[in-house]
């Protein structure tokens, strides 16, 4: 019994480090790749600059996040309204899309998930600019637009916020339907069936049983299509119009224009702390707590 | 800046083209939670091929895209400029299409520059102002100007420019201009000014460019300011002018290089352009038309120049000497058609005949004596100025 | 909705059909389903009494399930109609159908709570929250688990689950209550104690439940009346001491418990008993079990292992038949010896042999005639093919 105890022992202190060492490629990689960023692009917000193309120096300039603030609030403001109403767009898009191929699909499922990918092999940039020739002014989108009565004869969609946002919507659109699925993917359709069972129409079954569990896949569709829309700046750059500028494109210009690296920093950091901030918020209200399946 | 070629119905120029859009907006395309610059800097050197020295005494010249002759889509194919140059000279070269944007160029070689680093290229050819700005920083050595007699073929105007004054630390690739490009199937008419841009019947179909030298400098014209000695304060009115047409939402969009394919698709009626794309442009679609407009346009132009640290000075003198010859210069007007800062061009391609020659005969190629009056190019700007204009651009364009 | 009183004493019916029409909850008329080619259900057509155990019992892919499906309106039938209180509900969305199933997963949900899941059918129904929340804490005490009523499915067992599931259906007080497989997933001391459980929550309901199965034992112990079904056919319905004593055709008698079979030829058929002609020529006389045997058609001797006993052991009884056969194996299963012997002509048999049958006599490869009582053979109204000849069980 004693020998047994001990070699129990040895064998949990043996594996005590285990998980660690597994860890630790994971920890390297965040570390290298997150956390050290983050530290300079810290320090380079707090730095100020001796001459226009001189290396930034570290001084406490705090300056920095205070003219992020002042200067911007539009842009930031424009970021997150697209953001968001391109994020509420891709929802409605792309779950009846998901929910279709998840339910309808049948053994087409997995050649239909690949045509809402294909797309997205080619380069981001080349989709958004091929959007200019789809909603160029006397395109067949707008002349079919256009022959609707009432529709004033100056109407466009490019250099507008619906072209921005409606670029934001499609070229993040992939990003909200695979999660979807895949949470849709999970459910067990015998759940519905109970739930019809329970005398519950379709609409009640799917709106108290399929909708409630696939929320986990709707909030990280939700962040991923809305994160990286709230700092983009090609969807403006190539869609929209300096009235519909977004902060990724002060950023972008700061940057690479201005060699404002101070401020540029400072914005790309309360740009996160904004987007964290409502990603905790946004947690709390549809976590993903309590929902495993 | 973007290069300024456009591209034409060859699949090998589309494709090169989406490369170019694609690398000269890519820095900050992930979610624009940007970098900081200590990671731009790591990018520089993997960009420019990682190896900072060019070994075996090679020549390493870092270009923009489409900006040199390519027999059978080939950089190095037979009869063609580079293959010539190596079998004339013995000397090596290495050739990349690694600019997109002088910003953006910039950013990646400052951080090395700055602490005395070789960034690996011998000859890198940003445009006027930029080269300017290396020169004024003390980034660039000082070209050994008895090993080019060739440049003494040059334009003058391009040999001594107010971004180089001295003349010894850059020299001319190409030149362009900038000027009005429209779409006479929207505008109904050639437009020639300035104050075209700003009617009201083509209220959100105008397009200014990205580049704020062209864009500001023939707004500035036309307002009678001259570019040779700018200040920020004697360009206020440019810049009023400017911010009061997007803020009426006369102009639509600022752009790049791709104001091509919006002008083409009439999304554009009217827009600051370039010479070069123009050319390239109208030779598919007659509607599309270009004009220096009277109060004048920018002259622009792409130089070569040395930065410190570079392994092999001799080998690139011996390659600026080789494509100032008007017969090698002309190989490579005839494909580019660009303005060659070369004397003799005009001839040598009426020599070779065919297309090449009537390349000879383009206003645009060969602007006359009385176009060439109504150029202007940029003057030097100061650091603190350079910043003010740029800050200035950047609250109009919505950045 | 229905208005039956919690805790009413069902009447649960023991007859093999139902007397009277206004007793009959479900009625199937000649109900068939087909999925494309394949026919999944090739007849059904029976009805299940107000407060019956009804089980559909047979192995996978007999149409039991299918069936079920089809009386809850998950499917609808190809041919015949469903009758439900009297009406027809063949096409009848199953959330349009006083009937609610226990499924085989449970199904429950996994986002709601304990008492959500079962308020669920209520809740659609409108019924007016307080007496939801009385009927709910009803229904919890009678599953007997009133403390989980705020906890996830995921924290209980998989016994626990099952009485939420339970549950979850009775307390919208159905007019049948169907379980697809419902203990299946539980390990066998549960499983049983569930059987006893499922009995007693259904007397306290008095609600018909249809329960389907593939296990004999689990339908014996539970139902009323059983379906026996195979290929989409139902062989036999009847009670469990029916279907077990007097099978109707040789897959009953092989499906039910352990049966030796031996094909046999009716010779004569006198007053109550049958006489036959086995394949190795000796004579049995066998009760005719109320049927009528033409003399010279084929039919099935079954004879349980009970019933089987060494001829030096006392028979209870009149004998009705012996066979010389040769003992193959002897394993000893506690309170019987498991003896299996093969008869001249080839046939294996199984003797379940008890103390009184003195089975340390026997050895393996020793020569002994087996017998059995008059009243402990029965002749299956059914040839069977003499290579299918001999034990026949379940598993």
């Amino acid at each position: 019994m004693a020998a047994d105890t001990s070699s129990d022992d040895r064998g949990l202190r043996k594996g005590k480090w285990a998980p660690y060492g597994l860890l630790s490629p994971g920890i390297l990689w965040l570390v290298l790749f997150f956390l050290v960023p983050v530290m300079i692009l810290v320090r380079t917000a707090l730095s100020s600059k001796a001459s226009r193309f001189a290396n930034p120096e570290f001084s406490w300039q705090f300056s920095n996040f205070t003219s992020a603030f002042t200067d911007y609030g539009p842009q930031f403001a424009r970021s997150f309204l697209f953001a968001g109403i391109a994020t509420v767009s891709a929802i409605l898009i792309g779950y009846p899309l998901a929910y279709w191929i998840a339910t309808q699909g049948g053994r087409w499922k997995n050649l239909l998930i690949g045509l809402v990918v294909v797309p997205f092999f080619t380069s981001y940039l080349i989709r958004t600019i091929a959007w200019t020739s789809l909603l160029k002014d006397d395109g067949v989108i707008l002349n079919v637009i256009h022959a609707i009565p009432f529709v004033p004869q100056d109407f466009r969609l490019l250099a507008t916020p619906a072209g921005v946002i409606g670029g934001l919507t499609y070229n993040f659109l992939s990003f909200m339907i695979l999660p979807i699925y895949v949470s849709l993917e999970k459910i067990d359709f015998r759940l519905t069936e109970a739930a019809a069972d329970l005398y519950g129409t379709p609409w009640q079954a799917f709106k108290k049983v399929v909708l409630p569990l696939s929320m986990p896949g709707v909030f990280a569709g939700s962040l991923l299509v809305f994160i990286p829309a709230a700092g983009d700046y090609l969807n403006n750059r190539y869609l929209g119009s300096p009235k519909t500028s977004m902060i990724g494109t002060v950023v972008q210009d700061k940057f690479l224009v201005q060699f404002d690296y101070p401020v540029a920093a400072a914005l790309s950091l309360v740009l996160m702390a904004i987007i964290t901030t409502m990603v905790l918020i946004y947690s709390k209200f549809l976590g993903t707590e309590g929902l495993a399946v | 800046m973007t290069k300024r070629r456009i591209s034409t119905p060859s699949p090998t120029s589309q494709a090169d083209l989406s490369r170019r859009k694609f690398l000269g907006t890519s820095g900050l395309a992930l979610g624009g939670l940007a970098l900081g610059p200590a990671l731009l800097a790591a990018c520089s050197s993997d960009s420019s091929g990682g190896d900072a020295s060019s070994g075996d005494n090679e020549l390493w010249f870092d270009n923009w895209t489409l900006y040199i002759d390519k027999p059978e889509g080939e950089l190095y194919g037979k009869g063609g400029t580079l293959d010539s140059f190596q079998k004339a000279s013995g000397q090596k070269i290495k050739y990349t299409e690694g600019i997109n944007d002088n910003n953006e160029y910039f950013a990646k070689i400052q951080p090395l520059l700055s602490q005395d680093k070789p960034i690996g290229p011998d000859i890198i050819a940003l445009t006027f102002w930029m080269a300017g700005r290396l020169t004024t920083l003390g980034w660039v050595e000082k070209l050994p100007l008895d090993k080019i007699p060739n440049s003494a073929n040059l334009i003058e105007s391009l040999t001594k420019p107010p971004s180089d004054p001295t003349g010894e630390y850059s020299l001319p690739w190409q030149a362009g201009m900038a000027g009005i490009a429209y779409n006479k199937s929207v505008t109904g008419r050639a437009l020639n000014s300035v104050d075209d841009l700003f009617d009201p019947a083509f209220k959100g179909k105008i397009g200014m460019l990205l580049e704020m030298r062209d864009t500001i400098g023939l707004i500035a014209m036309s307002l009678g300011i001259d570019l040779a000695t700018p200040t920020f304060e004697k360009f206020q009115p440019a810049f009023d002018k400017l911010k009061e047409g997007v803020d009426s939402g006369q102009i639509r969009q600022f752009t790049g290089n791709d104001y091509v394919d919006d002008l083409e698709q009439g999304s554009f009626a009217a827009c600051i352009g370039w010479s070069g794309d123009v050319v390239q442009l109208s030779a598919s679609n007659p509607d599309i038309g270009f004009s220096i407009p009277e109060s004048g346009g920018t002259l622009w132009f792409d130089t070569m120049q040395i930065p410190v640290g570079a392994s092999n000075v001799e080998g690139a003198a011996e390659w600026m000497n080789y494509v100032y010859d008007p017969v090698n210069a002309a190989k490579i007007t005839a494909e580019v058609q660009y303005i060659s800062p070369v004397q003799g061009v005009q001839e040598e391609l009426r020599k070779m005949g065919g297309d090449a020659a009537a390349l000879a005969d383009s206003q645009l190629i060969f602007p006359d004596a009385s176009t060439l009056a109504t150029l202007q190019s940029w003057g030097n700007l100061d650091e603190e100025e350079e910043a003010l204009f740029d800050a200035e651009f950047a609250k109009i364009t919505g950045a | 909705m229905n208005e039956v009183l919690l805790g009413e004493e069902g009447t649960p019916g023991h007859g093999a059909a139902v007397a009277g029409t206004a007793d009959v909850v479900i009625r199937l008329e000649n109900v068939v389903k087909k999925f494309g080619e394949y026919t999944a259900v090739e007849s059904a057509d029976f009805d299940i009494a107000e407060g019956e155990f009804f089980s559909m019992l047979g192995p996978s892919g007999c149409g039991k399930t299918t069936t079920l499906r089809m009386i809850a309106g998950f499917e609808q039938p190809t041919a015949g109609r469903i009758l439900l209180d009297g009406v027809d509900v063949s096409k009848t969305p199953p959330h349009k159908r006083n009937v609610n199933t226990v499924f085989q997963n449970y199904a429950l949900f996994p986002h709601m709570s304990v008492f959500d899941n079962v308020a669920f059918g209520l809740r659609n129904a409108k019924v007016p929250e307080a007496d939801v929340t009385k009927r709910v804490t009803d229904l919890l005490e009678i599953v007997r688990l009133p403390e989980y009523a705020k906890r996830r499915p995921n924290q209980l067992s998989g016994g626990q689950q099952q009485r939420i599931a339970l549950a979850r259906a009775l307390v919208n007080l159905p007019k049948a209550l169907l379980l697809d497989e419902p203990l299946g997933a539980l390990d066998l001391k549960l499983r049983q104690a569930m059987q006893l459980e499922l009995k007693r929550i259904q007397r306290e309901v008095g609600i018909t439940f249809i329960f389907v199965t593939h296990d004999q034992e689990e339908a014996l112990t539970m139902s009323d009346r059983i379906a026996v079904m195979t290929q989409g056919r139902t062989d036999q319905i009847g009670t469990p001491t029916q279907i077990y004593h007097q099978p109707t055709t040789a897959f009953v008698a092989g499906f039910i418990g352990t049966a030796n079979l031996l094909p046999v030829t009716v010779r004569s058929h006198e007053g109550t008993t049958v006489t036959v002609d086995s394949r190795t020529g000796s004579q049995f006389r066998v009760p005719s079990g109320g049927r009528s045997h033409q003399p010279g058609s084929e039919v099935t001797l079954m004879i349980r292992p009970e019933r089987l006993v060494p001829s030096f052991a006392p028979v209870d009884g009149v004998a009705g038949g012996s066979i010389p056969t040769t003992v193959t194996s002897l394993v000893f299963q506690g309170p019987v010896v498991r003896c299996e012997v093969q008869t001249d002509v080839g046939s294996a048999l199984v003797a379940h042999l008890g103390p009184e049958d003195d089975p340390g006599r026997l050895s393996v490869g020793s020569r002994v005639d087996m017998t059995w009582a008059y009243e402990g053979a029965y002749l299956v109204p059914e040839a069977i093919d003499p290579e299918a000849a001999g034990i026949t069980q379940s598993n």
